[in-house]
This record gives C-alpha cells, sequence and structure tokens, in this order.
C-alpha cells in the first residue's frame, strides 16, 4: 500500500478546496491508485513501474488540477427539465457565453488589446470630430422653435474674399424695419436681435463682464422660446427715442441671483451701472442664438442708449439704428429663396422713398442665412471644413471597423475548429452564433468604453484648437453629441458582430466536417486578395491624410516664421471700458492715468499700456490727407490710440525719432495739432523718403472731430494687424487721450495668464468698484485663432493619419501573419529542399513590400488629388510640394518594414520537419 | 491519452466529453459503483477502446456529482478499507433517459447521412 498524499496534495495545491474536501479527494483517489497498482502488479509490473504509471496518469493532458478547477468555477451545465421557462435558460445562457467570452479573451491578450485599441482610436476621435462639426453646424441653439424656418439677416455693404464673406454693417432704424415687416409677405416675424457683453451686477451678484443682448420686443415671439415667469417684452417696453428700462434674464441667473425664477421678477438689475427691472424669465437652455452664445440679460434695443451711456438727445430717426442683424421666421409656404428675393426687392425701395436718409441702402443689401448656428457669414467656409472633417471621421470609422472585422474574422477561423466540435457535441448553432456574438460585443463596449474617454478628451483638444482664443474661464463647451456617440458605437458594435457571424455563417455552409478538418486554420485563402486589396487602400488612405497633415505642418511653420514686426509672447490682453460706464472724456483719462500708475507698481508685470485697439484684434480706420501732394485726396489708414507704453509692450522697434511721452498720450489735447507716431510705409507714402520726424500731415474732419495737424513724432517699424498673410498696413498711431473707449490693457509678464488677469481685475476694482475687467488673453491666442483652420486641420489629419497608419500596420502584419502561417508547409517544404532562411525572409517581405507599392502609389495619387481640399489653407508650400511627399512616402515604406519583419522573422524559424508534420 | 484510444481519426476527448457523461450515468443506473470499478468498466465493455485516466474519470464524477445527477456515498465494509459509491439519483435517471434519446437519435442521423452501419 503506497502512500499517494504528497504526490496527490502537490497536484491539488493551488486549488483552495476545502481541507475536509480535500480529504476526501485524496482519499478516494488514493484508493484508485492503489487499485491501479495492484492490477498492475497482478499482470507482471514490478512495484516502482507500476507506481510510475498510475502517477503518470495523474500527470496526463488536461491534468488533475486544472480539470477540478474548471469544476469548481464553472456552474454546471445544467439540460433544462422539460416546462421551464425558456427566458431564465436564455439569460442562463448569456451570462455563461460572457464568462467565456471573458476567459477566452484574457488568454489572448494581444489579439484582446489589438482589438479594444483600435475600437478605441476608431470611436473616440470619430465621435470627438463629429460632435463638433454637428454642433458647429446643425446643432439648432437649444431653446428654440423650429429653429429650421428660422433665418438670420444681416444688412450692410457686403464683399466676398475666399470663401468667406465680409460686411459692412449698415443699422436699421426702427422706422425702417417697421416698413420692411409690413412689406414682407414671406416672413412671418422679423426681429432685431444683438448679442454683445455689459458688467451685470445686482444685490447678491458682483460686478462682472457677461453675456448681454438687446432684442426688438418681439424677438422671444419670433424664436419661439418661452418665457418661464413674468411676461415677455411689450411693443411699449422697445419705443423710442428711449425704451424702458427693463431686462429679461436666463433662469440660471435669476437662481444665482435670487433664488428661483419666479423670485427674480420685479428685482432690479445693473447693466454698466445702470439700474433695470427684471420683468420676465427665459428658459434655462435658450442663451443666445448660437451654440456658443452665453447671453444671461436681454434688454429693448430702444433701451441701448440708456444702458451704455449714450448722451446725445434722443430722438426718433430714420437713419439711425442698433440692428443690423436679425432673426427672422418662414411664412407659411415661404421659402429662404423667396424670402431673400422679396428682401432684394424691398430694401432698394427704403432708399427710394427715402432718399436723403436711406442713401445707404441704395448699395446696402439684406443677406439671408438659412437657420440658426455659429459665424452665419462663414458658415459655407465653415460648411465646406467641417464636411472634410466629417468625411475624415467617416473614413476612419470605416478603416477602424474593417480592422476589427478583420481581426476578429482570423481569430474566429482559428477557432473555428472549436466550434465545429462543439456542434458535433450536440451544441446549437444559436448558441454558437450567441457565443460568438457576446464575444464580439464585449470587444466592442470594452473599446467603446475607452474610445468615449478618448472622445471626451479629443473634443476639449480640438476645440481649443478651434477657438483659441476664448477668454480665460469662459472656455467653450461643446456637449458630447449623444446620437453621434450612439452611431459611431452602434456601426462598431455592428461591424463586432458581423465579423463574428461571418465566419459561424460561412461555417454553416460549408459545415462541421471541413472546419474539423481545416484544424489549424487554413481556410481563408480565398479571402487573401480581399485583404490584401484592403490593406492597400488603408495605406493609401494612410498617405494621403498623412500628406495633407505634413503640408499644414509646413504652412504653419511658414506662418510663423512670418515676421510680425513685433512681439507677441507673454503678451496679454484685458478689456476695461469706461464710456460704456459712463465716464467723459477727461474722466476716462484720468481713469486711464491711474490705473497705469497703479500697474506700474504691481510686482511681475514688465511692461503695461493702454490703447483703443490691438494686434489681431479689431481694426480702425480714419482718413488721412498729405497737403503737400499734388492730388490732397484723403485716403484710409489704420489707427490706434495708445499710451506711451505701448511700442514697449508690444517690443515695436523704431526707424526713428521716438514714442510718445506720458504727457503727450494723456494730455486732452485742445489745440490744433496732435503729436503721432506712423508706420515705416505710411511716413513712405506721405514723405517719399525723406525724413518723417518733425514733418506735419493732416487728419481731416471726421464726425465730431475737427480738422487736425498731425505732426510725426516717431517713425516704427511696419507690423502685420490682422494676418499673416495681408501686406502690413499702413498705420497712424494717436495719444490715447484723444479717443478714451473701447480700451484694452495690454501686459507684457511671465506670470500665468490667471494670475496677470486677477492683478489687472483687482486694480480696475480699487478704481471702481462697479467697473470689472473682461475677458483676459494671451496675444498669441488671438494670434492663433487668426490661423485656427490651420491648426485644426492639421492637428486632425496627423492624428488621424497616424491612426490609419497604425491600423494599416495591424491590418497588415495579421494578413502576413496568417499568410505565413498558411504557408509553414511551403515554406517547410523549400526550406527542406534546400532554400536559404534569408530567402524566406525575402519572400515574406516581397509580399508586404508589393501591397507597400500599390498602397503607396494610390495613396500619393489621392494626395495629389486630396490636397485641393486644403488648398486655400496652405502658405509658402505648394499641393503637391515634392519633399513632403517624399516624407510620406518614408513613412510608408517604415511603416510596411515593420509590419513585415515580425511575420518574416517567423517565417524563417518554421523547422521543416515540424512544419510538415502539421498535417 | 492518446488519438489511439478511439478508432478512425476523430479525437477521443472530444467525443468522450459529450458521451462521457452517458456512460457513466448508464453504469451506476442499476447498482451503487465506485470510481475505480466506474473506469474498470468503461475498458472492458469497450474492450479497451475507451478509457478514463484518473485525471479525467474524478473530475467528471464530481461534475455530475454537483449537478446532482449521481450522489457519492462513503461505504464501510468489514475488514476493507472504505469506498465512495457513486449512485444515480432521481434527477440523474431523468437525464439518462434524455440523453439516452438524444445519443440514439444522433447515432441514427450519423448512420443515415454517414452511410455507417451500427
Amino acid at each position: 500500500m503506497s502512500d499517494w498524499r504528497e504526490a496527490l496534495k502537490d497536484r491539488l495545491a493551488g486549488l483552495r478546496l476545502r481541507p475536509e474536501r480535500e480529504a476526501e479527494i485524496i482519499d478516494e483517489l488514493s484508493q484508485h491508485l492503489d487499485d491501479q497498482v495492484q492490477e498492475l502488479v497482478a499482470g507482471g509490473a514490478d512495484v516502482e513501474t507500476a507506481r510510475a504509471t498510475a502517477l503518470a496518469e495523474l500527470d496526463a493532458p488536461g491534468a488533475l488540477a486544472r480539470r477540478l478547477a474548471a469544476i469548481d468555477q464553472r456552474p454546471p451545465l445544467v439540460l433544462p427539465p422539460p416546462g421551464m421557462p425558456s427566458r431564465g435558460r436564455f439569460l442562463q445562457a448569456g451570462w455563461q457565453d460572457i464568462r467565456h467570452s471573458l476567459r477566452a479573451l484574457r488568454r489572448a491578450p494581444i489579439f484582446t488589446l489589438t482589438v479594444l485599441v483600435t475600437f478605441a482610436l476608431t470611436i473616440g476621435p470619430t465621435t470627438a470630430i463629429i460632435s463638433i462639426g454637428n454642433w458647429l453646424l446643425w446643432r439648432p441653439a437649444p431653446g428654440v422653435h423650429e429653429p429650421q424656418r428660422l433665418a438670420v439677416i444681416w444688412v450692410g455693404q457686403w464683399r466676398e474674399q475666399a470663401g468667406s464673406i465680409g460686411v459692412s454693417p449698415s443699422g436699421v432704424s426702427y422706422l425702417n424695419l417697421q416698413d420692411l415687416r409690413e412689406a414682407s409677405k414671406t416672413l412671418t416675424g422679423i426681429a432685431g436681435i444683438q448679442e454683445g457683453s455689459a458688467t451685470i451686477a445686482a444685490e447678491n451678484v458682483t460686478p462682472a463682464n457677461g453675456g448681454a443682448g438687446w432684442v426688438t420686443a418681439n424677438a422671444f415671439d419670433v424664436l419661439g422660446v418661452p418665457i418661464i415667469a413674468g411676461r415677455p417684452f411689450r411693443q411699449e417696453d422697445d419705443r423710442e427715442p428711449g425704451g424702458e428700462p427693463v431686462a429679461l434674464v436666463s433662469e440660471t441667473l435669476a437662481r444665482r441671483a435670487f433664488g428661483d425664477a419666479a423670485g427674480a421678477v420685479n428685482q432690479r438689475l445693473e447693466l454698466n451701472g445702470q439700474a433695470l427691472t427684471i420683468v420676465g424669465v427665459l428658459p434655462e437652455q435658450f442663451a443666445g442664438i448660437t451654440p456658443m452664445s452665453r447671453v444671461s440679460v436681454w434688454y429693448p434695443g430702444a433701451t441701448y442708449g440708456y444702458v451704455n451711456h449714450f448722451t446725445g438727445a434722443r430722438t426718433v430717426s430714420r437713419t439711425d439704428g442698433v440692428f443690423y442683424s436679425f432673426v427672422a421666421r418662414l411664412a407659411p409656404g415661404a421659402t429662404f429663396e423667396s424670402a431673400q428675393a422679396e428682401l432684394d426687392a424691398l430694401v432698394p425701395t427704403l432708399a427710394k422713398k427715402f432718399p436723403d436718409d436711406n442713401e445707404k441702402f441704395r448699395t446696402a443689401r439684406a443677406r439671408l442665412f438659412p437657420g440658426l448656428g455659429p459665424r452665419e457669414l462663414q458658415r459655407k467656409r465653415y460648411a465646406d471644413n467641417v464636411r472634410v472633417l466629417l468625411a475624415i471621421g467617416a473614413a476612419l470609422l470605416l478603416l477602424g471597423c474593417a480592422n476589427v472585422a478583420n481581426v476578429l474574422m482570423v481569430r474566429s477561423v482559428r477557432t473555428g475548429r472549436d466550434r465545429a466540435i462543439r456542434l458535433a457535441l450536440g451544441a446549437s448553432r444559436v448558441r454558437l452564433v450567441m457565443s460568438q456574438l457576446t464575444e464580439g460585443g464585449l470587444l466592442a463596449v470594452g473599446g467603446a468604453i475607452l474610445g468615449l474617454l478618448l472622445a471626451v478628451w479629443l473634443k476639449q483638444l480640438i476645440v481649443s484648437l478651434l477657438f483659441p482664443a476664448a477668454p480665460v474661464g469662459q472656455e467653450i463647451q461643446v456637449p458630447l453629441d449623444l446620437r453621434v456617440l450612439g452611431l459611431t458605437l452602434g456601426v462598431s458594435i455592428a461591424c463586432a458582430l458581423l465579423a463574428g457571424l461571418v465566419p459561424a455563417l460561412l461555417q454553416r455552409r460549408f459545415g462541421v466536417a471541413a472546419s474539423i478538418a481545416a484544424g489549424a486554420g487554413r481556410s481563408v485563402t480565398g479571402l487573401q486578395w480581399l485583404r490584401s486589396g484592403f490593406a492597400g487602400a488603408q495605406l493609401a488612405l494612410s498617405v494621403a491624410l498623412v500628406t495633407g497633415s505634413l503640408l499644414l505642418a509646413a504652412t504653419l511653420r511658414n506662418l510663423y516664421a512670418v515676421d510680425l514686426g513685433f512681439d507677441p509672447e507673454g503678451v496679454s490682453r484685458h478689456f476695461v471700458d469706461p464710456a460704456r460706464h459712463g465716464y467723459r472724456q477727461d474722466r476716462a483719462t484720468r481713469y486711464f492715468q491711474d490705473m497705469l500708475e497703479r500697474l506700474r507698481h504691481r510686482p511681475g508685470l514688465a511692461s503695461v499700456s493702454i490703447s483703443g485697439r490691438y494686434p489681431f484684434g479689431s481694426g480702425w480706420r480714419i482718413d488721412v490727407q498729405d497737403p503737400a501732394a499734388a492730388n490732397p485726396k484723403p485716403f484710409q489708414v489704420m489707427s490706434n490710440n495708445v499710451s506711451a507704453g505701448y511700442f514697449d509692450v508690444l517690443r515695436m522697434p523704431f526707424v526713428s525719432g521716438r514714442a510718445f511721452t506720458d504727457t503727450e498720450a494723456m494730455t486732452p489735447v485742445g489745440s490744433a495739432t496732435v503729436p503721432v507716431v506712423v508706420s515705416e510705409s505710411l511716413a513712405r507714402r506721405l514723405f517719399s523718403g525723406a525724413t518723417a520726424v518733425g514733418r506735419t500731415f493732416v487728419l481731416p474732419k471726421s464726425g465730431n472731430a475737427p480738422e487736425r495737424d498731425a505732426v510725426v513724432v516717431g517713425v516704427t517699424r511696419d507690423l502685420k494687424w490682422r494676418s499673416f498673410t495681408d501686406a502690413p498696413p499702413l498705420f497712424v498711431y494717436q495719444p490715447l487721450s484723444q479717443y478714451p473707449r473701447g480700451d484694452v490693457v495690454l501686459v507684457r509678464s511671465a506670470l500665468p495668464l490667471p494670475q496677470v488677469a486677477r492683478i489687472i481685475d483687482d486694480v480696475a476694482r480699487e478704481i471702481d468698484s462697479t467697473m470689472p475687467v473682461s475677458s483676459s488673453q494671451f496675444l498669441v491666442r488671438d494670434i492663433e485663432g487668426v490661423v485656427s483652420e490651420q491648426r485644426t486641420f492639421a492637428w486632425v489629419l496627423s492624428l488621424v493619419g497616424w491612426i490609419a497608419f497604425a491600423l494599416a500596420a495591424v491590418g497588415l502584419y495579421g494578413l502576413l501573419a496568417q499568410s505565413v502561417s498558411e504557408r509553414t508547409r511551403e515554406f517547410g517544404i523549400r526550406l527542406a529542399i534546400g532554400s536559404g532562411r534569408r530567402r524566406i525572409f525575402a519572400i515574406v517581405l516581397r509580399q508586404a513590400a508589393w501591397i507597400g507599392l500599390v498602397g503607396g502609389i494610390a495613396g500619393l495619387a489621392l494626395a495629389a488629388f486630396g490636397t485641393r481640399l486644403i488648398e486655400t489653407q496652405l502658405f509658402g508650400v505648394t499641393r503637391l510640394d515634392v519633399t513632403t511627399y517624399v516624407l510620406a512616402a518614408t513613412a510608408l515604406v517604415l511603416v510596411v518594414f515593420l509590419a513585415g519583419l515580425w511575420p518574416a522573422r517567423s517565417a524563417t524559424r518554421i523547422e521543416p520537419v515540424e512544419a510538415l508534420r502539421v498535417e | 491519452m492518446s488519438h489511439n484510444d478511439m478508432s478512425h481519426g476523430i479525437p477521443a476527448r472530444e467525443l468522450k466529453k459529450g458521451s462521457a457523461e452517458l456512460l457513466i450515468l448508464a453504469l451506476v443506473e442499476d447498482q451503487p459503483r465506485h470510481g475505480y470499478d466506474i473506469g474498470k468498466l468503461i475498458q472492458t465493455r469497450s474492450k479497451g477502446d475507451l478509457r478514463f485516466s484518473v485525471a479525467s474519470l474524478y473530475p467528471l464524477l464530481y461534475r455530475l456529482e454537483k449537478r446532482g445527477w449521481i450522489e457519492g456515498r462513503w461505504m464501510e465494509k468489514a475488514g476493507q478499507r472504505r469506498r465512495r459509491m457513486y449512485r444515480l439519483t432521481p434527477e440523474g435517471r431523468k437525464v439518462l433517459a434524455a440523453q439516452r434519446g438524444g445519443w440514439l437519435a444522433f447515432a441514427r442521423a450519423v448512420s443515415r447521412i454517414a452511410g455507417v452501419e451500427i
């Protein structure tokens, strides 16, 4: 009698059985082994051999412990007793499938990881790109009734330029608006609506800059936005010459300031320090007519002068109007085209009926933009760009799905034999297909979760590329579009399921025996051509995308190399607006002096200035006139009013002369002469190369300003003002005191932006607690805003391009690996009859090279054609730049080589004998 | 275990998985038996074509027991070591009946298609 205890204990260790259970098993098995030894000995074996034979059985394939473990882990497959409700059975089977699949996936970590990452890299970027595209173009302003029947109308003098539209707005007076409304048959309502900002304050709200808009009384009626508390605007609130001091506020503001919507009604609110009474509350989701809008207070257009401290006498005028953009709703049966045609007929009649007051409408035109959305003026260009992005997103989704399908199919073919056996043993087809689907589904869900995380991150990244200049603390939030997520998820899951299903269905066609015979998975040869073609197509697409991204990268490099004529690095801009808070000229000048003085003593700020405008912000044109010229016709130049430190903050070099002194910059000029600094090119234009400093030219009368003589005290280098590519404008700088409104504090500092913003805001509130600072941002962000298109495209294209390359590499690798395994026998024979391993290596790489070659040529051709789409964005590099194409081709060669290396090496390691035994 | 356990190339292990349950249930149908006895009977009654190792037989027994189709009990006889005897439970009896029917249908179907006489 032997003691098997130790031998058995060893084999059962790790199962963590209950001690009494383990003892029982050992007892029972010992007995069995004893019986077996006895029998063997009886048959003539010696005891030692018998013992060894018995023990060897314990360690037979599928060893004892593993099988026992399986019993303890796996719930038994209970054949359902007749009459048991089938739903329970189904659920149980489903759960079992899930556990089975999880285990199977754990056993194939590389496969699982590949599929998960592919899913994530597909779902993530696609969801982000389509979400943003959808948000920009088609997401109607929330809270608006039937936005597809609404249009935005702009009135002004139009000029078209390279895909975008320029307009000099022409204000429409209430009298003219009334005439248009009455005459129009295609539009049921025309409402003035302008979105801007103001300092908002209330009892529990410290003054801060926020979105404020002015509207005609009918605006929310036309938009179909309901009032949730109080009352809407009435006609009498919005009557010229001066409207009532009343406001509608958003539910968000109402809650923040007064607890709830109802509590806000009849409360007092201050806009730019002017008191208004809240008469009603608008629903939370409505914040303006674009997705970027954040308006929380609305007031009647006729109240505009009151809110913004206008001084002039208020009159009912046909000439002046505070509205140049409108929202209108189509009348039943009308189309946007018929409405545009009607407007084109109506606007000139305004000029005909009132030729004196309406002179501007002889050339102005009302243009209608269907639907609501951001930046209607650039919408066409936006739409084109977004469409390109959407196409890229869709291509990526397709690529990813096809890739996942590919990988799943290879695996499915490999596991086909298992399925065949299960089938032979009586598993139902439905169950087999179900378990196949479960695996695909699990992978899709896992990948989707990763993809979702990626999407959230990418979305914000792309938004920050699209809108780099959004002020600190007011970053634009794009909601993740659940419908888009659903769509990408749906497509991915569908393709995963399909990929799982196809092999199962093929099996049905070819039958069980074929699958069992196919053994190690050598039955996909028929799909080889399809898969090669697919790998080639993937490579082609990747090459094209990467070429595009390289062209844009070169463009950005070229743009950033452009000499701007000033140094924006480290300079931030902050808005103050004393004029809109009721400051008159001398008080504003004192305010600026005070502010500059205080800021000068704050540590951390290298230099500070205040000016009317700033580079890559807005522009301001005035007329200048050279009295000495033969034809002293005035011509337009850009103008800016600046404090003494402006040129220092921007590090603008002087060609000759000097900057303003503090006294010059701040002294209100009563006299007829004004010191000015001019740009190099203006000096050349006025004085044709002769010394400019000390010379004089004329600033003609404009508006309220009388004609003055300008004396040149300095000449600066030219600078780029609104674009990298346009020629620098002619420029004249006047003292700040000449035009004290609409003002910008420029600061050069090494401190982080929020800290600088806080310092400026603190100082502003020290001087006047009701006048906060707004819109703090770095100048470089404004400059990036000008090239945001190129930046976004460059980023998205390279992201998608490299992902596509990675996917293509995985696809190619899978293809080659599969092909090597299919040709194991062939390679074995080749090796057996004396082929060198080097030759085998070459055979595999050659296959990769062919696919790469075809894909590469197709890709470069596709790029040559496809880069038309981004041609207008390129700068300093042509669409067919040879270096770029060579770079892209090099990337392709590298990717193909890397993808082919592993399979080629594994092919050289085939042992002829093993290979022949595979059968 | 090797591929020679079963004739005609169908992997024995796979077929056994499906049929072994049936075999065991059938063997303990009339009288309780211990593991070694069951293993031995399968071998002798199949004339050596089928053989279970310790490593496959006992896990199978435990699984059937866990499902409640058979029940194992320690029995002691005077002068002998105690043995664990397995007998068919009422539920096992139902399963056996069902599997017998299924097996017969399967075997008939196979023989019809493959043209093999049983």
